[in-house]
């Protein structure tokens, strides 16, 4: 067999039909990235770490001209600044490093029409060329590439509205939910369509519906609402590119949600947060249905373990996986500041180990 | 309705998130009488606001909280119960005005400094406050010295410090300190995703829970 490609061996991994090294991935916050830079005098730590996708991003213009009048019953403070959705994001303070307070501009709001003439951003083809062009240029280099589009329905829906608005409306069948979402549903199926054009090999979507403890809401409530749409989305970029990868996020505990998100087409969940999921449960019961990326946890294991520790992690979830593959490994979240350097160095470590990678 | 069906009402209302009869709230018990009427009949036929808070809405509310520990619930039905008690509360605001009822305690709760994570506090503070306490709730990114103010205006209180991650379990730890340090008679209790109980007593805290309601038994203990 001739010597796969990153993208190859990674969309393979994938699709759980074997694999010549384990694929890893990993996010850096801001202060990672400057001891990373430090170390190495350089911020390529994709590169270092052997990530073998790279993020591509659609260009898409604010709907609204002055964010502030998408707000008329806020004062927001003077730090706010306002997202392409119009969101705004205030400071905390300064031991909230790079977290931002959240505003809503559709909470509190009675009106229907509010909802409907709301600006969300304009999206157009011929702006976007650069977005097809990068996505050639990957797989050109060899490597795949991915578009974020998490917080797809359930959570867009709520950073607008807010989630207790948002749950009123969905438990007293409102109008108003049914047209936001069906609005946020419109927006994200013109996004899906567009990164499934340029050939983009993972479409990332998510919505939190998981906590610590179990699901944040009903699996019947997610059901009627949610799946439905997220369905709509998922069904649009595969009538465009059908082997388009469907990525899944939700933060915590999301088994209950599992068999409805197989229905919906998703290949890939994401994180399996191991400190409230059981991954090796969770293999048994769906390893031939879905594949996983993350389950190295940044609650307990990253922080606070040791390298070795780190290590024997990795290597259980490789083995668990075994030869088809279906494991893209690394941290379950975005790596924070107070994770020790040498247990990102595990993760690469262990993966090589059972794996070596063929140098290229 | 006599006195024990109408109670059992009242908390069946808060139990199901049923706010006032107009809302559509759950589907089988629309048209019906919520939380809103029955608090008020209870007080028009006569039943103490003592007995409509402990024997009414208080136990629905507490329903709800042991569901939530057993995923038997989410929370949009918490929300909404919370929603429901509160509709029954306002008909009781005389009733705590003049002392003719009294809650259990305070609870002074708050995301520690540098968090800005509200929904598990919010959840919490709902559940306390169901359990018929008064609720001071600073908010997100809360320093030390604002729940040092707030324990100096509320020194019998109880305190509860909520942070989701593993970057500011550091400030929950500094924050436990300076409150033991300064006002040692003061019990604290921590939730949150990243902390568990070895945490809590490596911090000095007083009570870990995993979930709110174990928040209201450690408090109620307190007070019985």
């Amino acid at each position: 067999m001739s010597r796969l490609t990153p993208r190859e061996n990674l969309i393979r991994a994938a699709h759980r039909q074997g694999f010549d090294w384990v694929p890893i991935d990993l996010l850096l916050c801001d202060s990672q990235i400057q001891q990373f830079i430090n170390r190495f005098g350089h911020a390529d730590y994709f590169n270092w770490f052997g990530v073998d996708f790279r993020w591509v991003e659609l260009k898409e213009k604010p709907g609204f001209t002055n964010p502030k009048d998408l707000y008329p019953r806020e004062i927001l403070p003077n730090s706010t600044e306002f997202d392409v959705l119009g969101l705004g994001h205030s400071k905390g303070s300064e031991a909230a490093y790079h977290m931002t307070r959240m505003h809503h501009p559709l909470a509190k709001t009675d009106s229907i029409e509010e909802i409907i003439k709301y600006p969300l951003p304009i999206i157009n083809r011929d702006e976007n060329q650069e977005l097809f062009d990068q996505v050639g240029t990957l797989h050109q280099q060899g490597l795949a590439a991915m578009c974020m589009m998490q917080m797809t329905i359930w959570e867009t829906s709520w950073f607008l509205r807010s989630m207790e608005d948002l749950i009123m409306d969905m438990l007293t069948e409102d109008e108003k939910a049914t047209v936001l979402l069906d609005k946020v549903l419109d927006y994200q199926i013109s996004r899906a369509t567009i990164h499934a054009s340029a050939g983009v090999d993972i479409l990332s979507l998510g919505d939190d519906v998981g906590m610590q403890t179990g699901p944040l809401i009903s699996p019947d409530l997610w059901k009627t609402w949610i799946k439905p749409r997220l369905k709509k989305v998922i069904d649009a970029a595969r009538n465009i590119k059908p082997d388009i990868l469907i990525f899944y996020h939700s933060c915590g505990d999301a088994t209950q949600f599992i068999d409805g998100l197989i229905d919906c087409g998703v290949d890939i969940l994401n994180p399996v947060q191991p400190e409230c999921m059981d991954f090796n449960a969770i293999h048994e019961t769906y390893g031939n249905q879905l594949s996983f990326w993350g389950t190295l946890g940044t609650q307990q294991l990253l922080p606070f373990g040791t390298p070795e520790e780190v290590r024997e992690a990795a290597r259980d979830r490789i083995q668990t996986c075994g030869q088809k593959g279906g494991l893209i490994l690394g941290p379950t979240h975005l790596v924070e500041p107070e994770v020790p350097f040498e247990n990102l160095v595990a993760i690469k470590e262990a993966a090589l180990e059972l794996y070596p990678r063929p140098r290229s | 309705m006599n006195t024990e069906d109408l109670l059992i009402g009242i908390a069946n209302c808060v139990e199901r998130g049923k706010v006032n009869k107009t809302s559509p709230f759950p589907p089988d018990l629309k048209n019906q009488d919520g939380a809103d009427e029955l608090t008020a009949k209870a007080l028009e036929q006569g039943i103490t606001a003592d007995q409509v808070l402990q024997k009414g809405l208080v136990p629905g509310m507490e329903i709800v909280g042991v569901k939530f520990r057993e995923n038997r619930v989410f929370v949009p039905e918490v929300l909404m119960a919370a929603k429901a008690m509160s509709a029954g509360m306002k008909h009781l605001k005389p009733f705590f005005q003049s002392g003719a009822v009294k809650r259990k305690g305070v609870f002074i709760v708050g995301t520690v400094m540098g968090d800005l994570h509200d929904i598990g506090k919010n959840l919490l503070a709902m559940i306390v406050e169901g359990a018929g306490w008064e609720v001071i709730d600073l908010g997100i990114d809360v320093p030390a010295s604002k729940f040092i103010a707030a324990i100096d205006e509320h020194p019998e209180a109880f305190v509860g410090l909520s942070c989701l991650l593993t970057t500011t379990m550091l400030n929950m730890e500094k924050i436990v300190g300076e409150i033991k340090n300064t006002r040692p008679n003061t019990r604290i209790l921590i939730g949150g995703a990243p902390v568990n109980n070895e945490f809590r007593a490596r911090i000095g805290a007083d009570w870990y829970s995993a979930d709110p309601q174990g928040a209201v038994d450690y408090l109620n203990k307190q007070v019985s």
